[in-house]
């Protein structure tokens, strides 16, 4: 909390409209700067691009070898060209991704690679190298489970990514530029960890929609770069600790890049404080121990520190970590977000629901299709499900005054 | 949960199996060793259900040559619910899992194995089996429901960049470790001389499997495809038992004969056509409209290819860990191909049909990729057939004939 001021008193109330004013200026400053910093980095490319997509790929190969990691996203739209290549039953974010490389989006890409997570992923490579081909591609196997006996299979990966990036680019990956790597990736996780954090106050200094769109930057940005700007704006961001009633929200689930879904769920008397997603609390928790021999170290933190998605077979690990973040966020209730056809958090949900009803945590499921198509649909299950919440929040206070717990209820 | 609860669950699926069943008599079991493999199924199915039995759910390509080693019983959830599905007892299983929160669009094997637990229809598991070959969510359902039993779980991961050098050993430490660990809690001896037996069994019954699969190379082809495709879940599932040996070669000599003496599974077969992934379980009609109205016999199905080397007895978990890794699906989809080419030369075919299961993301998401690489490159065409083995609300009957129909007029047009 060292970049945060606190105010307290009466001069909160009257300071409150400046506060957030400032804030909110200085957070578009900010994305403001990046954005221009990384249209001249397309614009002027001094080092290759290389597009990744899951959080699992370790970036940190990636920068040791001199190139900038991108992740790639998908836009939403109509799926027209990948309807061709891949089946229809497959997740929208993947159909989406391909979508885009086939309509020439990412034809400033060097290399892509693709971290083989789900099923789909795996397919998702197949079809890139036949029909988007990079003048580099790479498959990054993940093993799916969180436990030690699977060091050895990303340790390969690993290896096996060192090699060819070495061998395609020409560039040597050294312990020093690893090292090197490790310190600014750790930087950016700290930096935006301190920024989400800002959200456990009533009044969140940085709203969801920002922070997810900060969170976007630094996948695609020149981290060197994005840091500097960030730990500036931390420097500029003041808290006002002010009351405010809305319900809080934590989103999980399935990829979610777009900015709608977090608009739709806050305009219903809500904030969303925290985000296990992968453009989330999942890509920015568990640093890498930077005392420790560099693969090792990479190896422990994608295994181990970082939270984990459904796509490892670890729901336990990922219950107890939704749990730790709804009483540190305090939580009002849940959204659990999933994309059409993306099994791992459709095989998830049955579990998640019956952990977070032992827990009496209220959780609504929405599935969309990565588009906005179903919006009507789902504003009116939100406005819904936040009248459970009022209900459940009142009955919360009352129950908590009897000294009794507050009755189950399922959404 | 005691084991006492087996009793429950086979009495609970006793009087599904009485009061629902719509028994399908199928057209196509033809031969002796047909009958011999479902006797065998049925006798290990009925053991799962025994209150001292030891249970192992498997999840697809886990080795059965570990568990009978250990003499313990491996019960394949998904291989049962295609057995449901036949029966018609999938509806209200597949129903009862929805209402529990599983997506209709997931996997209705998967969607059908937590319905049959939340009714009690499933016998109890000691342990629960999965690998990441393949399918995620049977890996991501059995673990769920090793908690659910308060059971142990085993995760064989298996690295999908099978060529690497260390994918051997990793796999086979794994697989070495969970016998190890499966004999300590069921008190059972961890007897590898037994696993070396029940190598040089998988060992025959390989052998005799493959040279079925030679003899169906044969003109005309000696086998129904109706009939062979629901050997598919034997490969995987009963390797290992001396009765296998027996089954593949009853199986191998049965139609030997027959091509000695110039039978034909079809009288005046048209066609030759190439099965590929399963088929759905709650009708028997495809396969028959196909292979006896249109005379184009299915003379290969690739779920029934014996992919793997013969193994070595005296490395038992090396071996065991090529043959997960040599599986031709498992990989990138250039490999697959590869073996879809051999096949086409090899068993003389006219056409490829593929059932593409709606729920598996994994084998039908390289359909496109192999409708265009084997048009390019053999000039064969492609059927595909969007449906579900097991869940047949949407099937429609018309529909799929009407496509059948119209790709068999592509086929007599090419023979001119």
């Amino acid at each position: 909390m060292k970049y945060a001021y606190f105010l307290k008193g009466w001069e909160e109330e009257m300071l409150e409209t400046t506060v957030l004013a400032q804030n909110e200026s200085s957070i578009e400053e900010f994305i403001r700067n990046v954005k221009k910093r990384n249209v001249q980095l397309l614009a002027n490319k001094t080092a290759p691009i290389m597009g990744w997509c899951n959080t699992y790929v370790p970036e940190e190969i990636i920068l040791a070898a001199g190139i900038i990691p991108y992740r790639i996203m998908g836009a939403p739209g109509p799926l027209i060209l990948s309807k061709t290549y891949l089946c229809g039953n497959i997740c929208g974010n993947v159909q989406s991704l391909l979508e885009c490389a086939l309509r020439g989006d990412y034809k400033f890409l060097d290399g892509m690679i693709i971290g083989a997570s789900t099923d789909a992923t795996k397919k998702l490579f197949d079809s890139w190298l036949r029909y988007a081909g990079t003048p580099f591609n790479h498959l990054f196997d993940i093993p799916k489970f969180v436990h030690e006996g699977v060091y050895l299979h990303y340790r390969e990966s690993i290896n096996s990514l060192s090699e060819e990036i070495e061998a395609h680019f020409g560039n040597k990956i050294t312990e020093s530029s690893l090292k090197e790597a490790i310190s600014t990736c750790n930087k950016t996780r700290t930096l935006l960890t301190i920024l989400s954090n800002l959200r456990k106050n009533e009044k969140p200094p940085v709203s969801s929609q920002k922070m997810l769109e900060i969170c976007k930057l630094a996948m695609i940005s020149d981290k060197k770069f994005f840091n500097n700007e960030l730990e500036s704006l931390l420097s500029k961001m003041k808290i006002a600790n002010i009351k405010s009633s809305a319900y809080r929200i934590l989103l999980t689930g399935s990829f979610q890049d777009q900015p709608w879904l977090l608009e739709s769920i806050e305009e219903n008397n809500a904030l969303v404080v925290c985000e296990d997603l992968c453009t989330g609390l999942r890509y920015y928790i568990g640093l890498v121990d930077e005392d420790v021999e560099p693969i090792e170290a990479i190896t422990k933190r994608y295994i181990e520190k970082k939270p984990p998605s459904a796509t490892m077979i670890s729901f336990d690990q990922r219950a107890d970590f939704i749990f730790k973040l709804i009483n540190e966020f305090k939580v009002d209730g849940v959204i659990y977000h999933m994309l059409k056809f993306d099994d791992p958090y459709l095989f998830e949900f049955p579990d998640m629901r019956e952990f977070l009803e032992s827990k009496s945590v209220p959780m609504l499921r929405i599935e969309t299709e990565y588009t906005t198509s179903a919006m009507g649909q789902i504003k009116t299950r939100l406005q819904a499900f936040m009248e459970t919440l009022r209900f459940t929040k009142y009955r919360k206070i009352k129950a908590n005054k009897n000294g009794q717990v507050y009755q189950k209820i399922r959404i | 949960m005691d084991k006492f609860t087996r009793k429950l669950e086979f009495e609970n699926l006793w009087g599904l199996l009485k009061q629902k069943r719509e028994k399908q008599t199928s057209p196509f079991y033809t031969l002796k060793a047909t009958k011999l493999r479902s006797s065998l199924l049925g006798r290990l199915f009925r053991r799962a259900y025994q209150k001292d039995s030891v249970v192992a759910w498997r999840s697809s390509f886990v080795p059965s040559e570990i568990l009978f080693a250990l003499n313990i019983i491996p019960f394949a959830p998904e291989g049962v619910i295609s057995m449901f599905a036949n029966s018609h007892l999938t509806d209200e299983i597949l129903r009862v899992a929805e209402d529990h929160g599983c997506s209709r669009d997931t996997c209705s094997f998967l969607r059908g194995i937590e319905g049959s637990v939340i009714n009690d229809y499933m016998p109890m598991p000691d342990f629960l089996i999965a690998t990441s070959m393949y399918c995620h969510g049977s890996a991501q359902v059995f673990k769920s429901l090793s908690k659910k039993y308060k059971k142990d779980f085993f995760y064989i991961d298996v690295p999908f960049h099978y060529e690497r050098p260390y994918a051997v050993d990793y796999v086979a430490k794994q697989l070495e470790g969970m016998m190890k660990k499966m004999a300590e809690k069921s008190n059972r001896k961890f007897d590898v001389d037994k696993l070396k037996q029940t190598i040089i069994y998988s060992n025959q019954a390989r052998n005799y499997f493959a040279k079925v699969n030679k003899l169906r190379q044969n003109k005309p082809s000696s086998m129904l495809g109706g009939e062979a495709i629901d050997y598919a879940i034997m490969l995987a599932h009963t390797f290992g038992l001396p009765e296998m040996v027996e089954i593949c070669k009853t199986l191998y000599e049965e139609l030997k004969e027959r091509i000695d003496k110039g039978i034909g599974a079809v009288e005046g077969e048209k066609h030759r056509i190439l099965w590929r992934q399963l088929r759905p379980y709650y009708t028997n009609a495809l396969f028959d409209y196909i292979e006896r109205t249109h005379k184009a016999v299915i003379v290969f199905e690739e779920a029934n290819c014996v992919y793997w080397k013969e193994m070595n007895p005296e490395q038992p978990f090396k071996s065991l860990a090529k043959k997960l890794l040599s599986n031709y699906g498992f990989g990138q989809v250039q490999r697959w191909l590869d073996f879809t080419s051999s096949f086409i030369i090899d068993y003389n075919v006219d056409g490829i049909i593929e059932f593409a299961h709606w729920g598996c993301r994994y084998l039908s998401a390289s359909t496109q990729i192999v409708k265009d690489k084997i048009l390019q490159d053999k000039n064969i065409p492609i059927l595909v057939l969007d449906g579900d083995c097991i869940d047949r609300r949407d099937y429609s009957d018309g529909q799929i004939k009407t496509r059948v129909d119209a790709f068999m007029e592509i086929l007599n047009r090419r023979k001119g």
